[in-house]
């Protein structure tokens, strides 16, 4: 009973959180303030995978997108000198775009899932790691690759300038 | 237990968000962090479907995606400051001159 409780309080409030995050990114003028609510839209995004029942998934977007991606934006942002931020001067056809796209997904998914319910599950580690050491080597190979190719990027974005 | 129809509206939402922000900013950061939330939305989407279908099967896309993104990200964000570098702003209707 209690458990149930805190589950719809933690969910509710995270919501809230997700929501309020996602439209400070879009409405912010500041581009810092702006990647800064992106982490707090990971963590809470993070609350909602433990939620659910993937805590490894939860641990890796803790680490991966808020401590890395995140990061290596704000960074980025840091090294720009403050941009000044501009908006199309008609919304109207954009909010109404997602107005229309948000109608159409609300529907499809009160006509297909109905009343049910998520039951927490629990992905057990060991057999994360085994798939990934043995049936998904090949991508797992990609992935670092990908990242090696982010680490260099880094390198070249923070060395000096030589001038010619 | 929270309804499945909870997490997929959260992720609707959040979806409608990202849009708005991608198409009526032009400031490429920007338009960067709407699609970073876009991608929060979908990986939220997926989890929440693989919950009913394949949790193990789902987790590992979603590990990969994670990892992906932050490589992705690293990409954008190098060629936003090379951009940036030469023609000192990052304003994408001037992205012509950026081109050859």
């Amino acid at each position: 009973m209690y458990i149930e409780m805190f589950e719809i309080v933690t969910f509710i409030s995270t919501s809230i959180l997700a929501i309020l995050s996602a439209v400070m990114i879009v409405k912010t003028k500041s581009l810092i303030y702006s990647a800064l609510f992106l982490g707090l839209l990971g963590i809470s995004m993070a609350i909602f995978f433990a939620l659910m029942g993937y805590q490894i998934v939860s641990l890796f977007q803790i680490i991966v997108y808020v401590g890395a991606t995140v990061t290596f934006i704000i960074f980025s942002i840091v090294m720009l000198r403050e941009t000044y931020v501009m908006e199309v001067s008609s919304k109207i056809l954009s909010v109404s775009t997602a107005t229309l796209i948000l109608l159409v997904f609300t529907a499809i998914i009160f006509y297909t899932t109905g009343t049910y319910s998520l039951i927490p599950i629990d992905v057990s580690y060991d057999k994360v790691t085994e798939l990934l050491m043995g049936n998904y080597t090949l991508p797992l190979i990609i992935v670092i690759f990908a990242l090696i190719t982010t680490l260099i990027e880094g390198i070249i974005i923070a060395r000096k300038e030589v001038e010619k | 237990m929270i309804p499945l129809f909870l997490y997929l509206l959260l992720s609707s939402i959040l979806l409608a968000i990202g849009i708005i922000g991608l198409t009526i900013n032009r400031n490429i950061i920007k338009m960067l962090l709407s699609l970073e939330v876009m991608f929060n939305s979908s990986l939220l989407l997926l989890l929440s479907l693989s919950t009913i279908s394949n949790p193990l099967g789902g987790s590992l896309i979603a590990i990969f995606a994670i990892t992906l993104a932050g490589a992705e990200v690293g990409v954008l964000v190098s060629i936003l400051i090379m951009m940036f570098r030469i023609i000192g702003d990052v304003d994408v209707f001037k992205i012509k001159k950026f081109r050859g």
